[in-house]
């Protein structure tokens, strides 16, 4: 059993006793614990499943290491490409009344609403209308690394943006308003007063884009493809194990990716954690 | 307090009542249903077929499609099918391997075609030209798809693989399904791609160039009634439905699929 929390001080004046808080604990856990329960029972049934030599076997294989990388350096990109975005618009969002809000708020929705694999075809579709084409010319994107980038930033963006706008919507806008009575201008106010004070919210922001981009597959199957050594991310690994049998492999790329993430997590927000206390 | 225990208790009855929900929403798996892993690429046909079977004779099939890779692995994993459509032989010789096979029948006699737009713009005739400097290809992926792996033996008896390798890894793209690549040619993302004859036979907007090195290699969509059956003889009756020639192997036909000789369905 956890420490139970105690409310100090209510019933000081009082002889009256509180009843206990155990069965309420009680309950708060048991409904909580099936969830956790579940995600433990997961990862031990994935342990079972698997030898330590598939391990060996992933690691030594150049294809999955390639994809460790690519994950890695992509859904970075994706995540910062997010914040950039995700940081102005949440900010309009939250201080701005204009025409059309509404709209822009249900239009922000989509990719989140959307399935994976329309994500992916509209991608596809759409750099292949003449804009897209020109774009081409510059960059190659369809099938070619950038196509990965922009499959996960457009998922992860549209959950950036959310926490943000909560973010600023949690910040008092008076503090930015006596700023700028006291002479900022609104962008000066912004910089010096919002934008520091936002810093916690980027960076659940920046972690769950991150996170959205790691996990990321339907979308970049259709639009990257899954051309090994090239666009292959480790989602993409797991699906080809699959779908050649090798379940052990499979598994092994998922309990790899599950590493990989909970320490970037655990390293990113530690990180953030000890920045906020400065 | 009795006034949290109520809340809670409200709660996991919500909870009960979507577990319940659950249950009776899902009458379908009854367990005298036919179960078939069906793979994608003979979806047309088979929901057509399993439409008529149920109509004529009251059982009810349930149809569950995917790569045939995945779903080998889930047949591996979970044992739960009457019958397996796989999309060639070698998924089924590996079903073998692991002792889930009964018997297996052919329905289906497929080729590796070159997809490409209506009226063969860029010209492609012959094998060499999928090395061509200026074309984007989509590819099967040789490990995961049954097509992907045809594609590479081919080119690779032709001593082409590796630049065409490279040229995709370059330009074009390999992908796991075999629809998918056909669709590429359609969107316009690639130029060609190799996939199934039956499968261009599907698509309106594209046509297919049948090459000497690829027509000399049959392949066979095959069924297998698997040893998780529930009901053997029931699968087998339908086996039978599947391959005769005036029922499933003439749905087949008439969806583009050039199926194998069978014998007439008596009643």
């Amino acid at each position: 059993m956890m420490p139970l929390m105690e409310f100090n001080g209510l019933n000081k004046q009082k002889p009256y006793r509180a009843p206990s808080d155990v069965p309420f604990v009680i309950g708060l856990c048991l409904l909580g614990g099936v969830y956790v329960a579940l995600i433990l029972g997961m990862l031990l049934a994935d342990a079972a499943y698997l030898h330590p030599s598939d391990f060996v076997q992933i690691f030594q294989s150049p294809e999955i290491r390639y994809a460790t990388r690519l994950s890695l350096i992509s859904s970075s990109l994706a995540a910062l490409l997010s914040l950039w975005v995700a940081v102005p618009i949440g900010y309009l969002l939250s201080r701005f009344k204009f025409r059309g809000k509404s709209l822009l708020d249900a239009v922000l929705d989509i990719p989140i609403v959307l399935p994976p694999l329309v994500i992916g075809l509209s991608l596809l579709i759409l750099f292949q209308t003449g804009l897209g084409r020109a774009v081409e010319k510059v960059i190659p994107i369809t099938y070619a690394i950038p196509s990965i980038i922009i499959a996960q930033f457009v998922v992860a963006c549209a959950f950036a943006v959310r926490t943000m706008r909560s973010t600023f919507d949690q910040i008092d806008s008076r503090r930015e308003d006596v700023a700028c009575t006291l002479g900022c201008s609104r962008s000066q106010a912004f910089w010096r007063v919002a934008f520091p004070e936002a810093r916690r919210g980027m960076l659940t922001a920046g972690t769950l884009a991150w996170a959205r981009s790691f996990g990321e597959f339907g979308p970049i199957l259709i639009f990257s493809g899954a051309t090994r050594m090239r666009t292959e991310v480790l989602p993409t690994s797991v699906f080809l194990e699959m779908s050649i049998g090798n379940i052990e492999g499979a598994v092994a790329v998922s309990m790899l990716m599950i590493a990989v993430a909970v320490v970037v997590l655990v390293v990113v927000r530690g990180w953030g954690a000890k920045e906020m206390l400065r | 307090m009795q006034f949290g225990l109520k809340k809670i208790g409200m709660i996991s009855g919500a909870v009960g009542l979507v577990l319940l929900g659950l249950l009776g929403l899902d009458r379908s798996g009854s367990a005298d249903a036919l179960v078939i892993y069906c793979a994608a690429g003979a979806q047309r046909p088979m929901a057509r077929i399993a439409r008529e079977y149920e109509k004529a004779y009251g059982v009810s099939i349930q149809l569950q499609y995917g790569g045939s890779g995945t779903l080998l692995s889930n047949l591996k994993l979970t044992d739960r099918a009457d019958l397996f459509l796989a999309a060639d032989r070698s998924y089924i010789e590996r079903a073998r391997n692991w002792n889930l096979v009964v018997d297996e029948f052919p329905v289906v006699n497929q080729r590796a075609v070159v997809a490409v737009q209506k009226g063969n713009p860029l010209q492609i005739h012959f094998l060499e030209d999928l090395r061509r400097p200026d074309l984007r290809l989509s590819l099967g992926n040789p490990d995961a798809a049954s097509i992907g792996k045809l594609t590479q033996i081919i080119l690779q008896e032709a001593n082409l693989w590796t630049e065409v390798r490279k040229s995709v890894q370059r330009r074009g793209v390999f992908k796991p399904m075999v629809t998918d690549l056909a669709n590429d040619v359609r969107i316009g993302a690639v130029d060609v791609a190799v996939v199934w004859d039956n499968v261009v036979a599907q698509y309106p907007d594209l046509e297919a160039v049948h090459m000497p090195e690829f027509d000399a290699r049959v392949e066979q969509i095959t069924v297998a009634l698997m040893k998780s059956s529930t009901d053997p003889q029931a699968a087998r009756r339908f086996i039978l439905y599947l391959t005769a020639s005036n029922r499933g192997l003439l749905m087949f036909s008439e969806a583009g699929y050039d199926a194998v000789d069978g014998v007439q369905w008596v009643e």
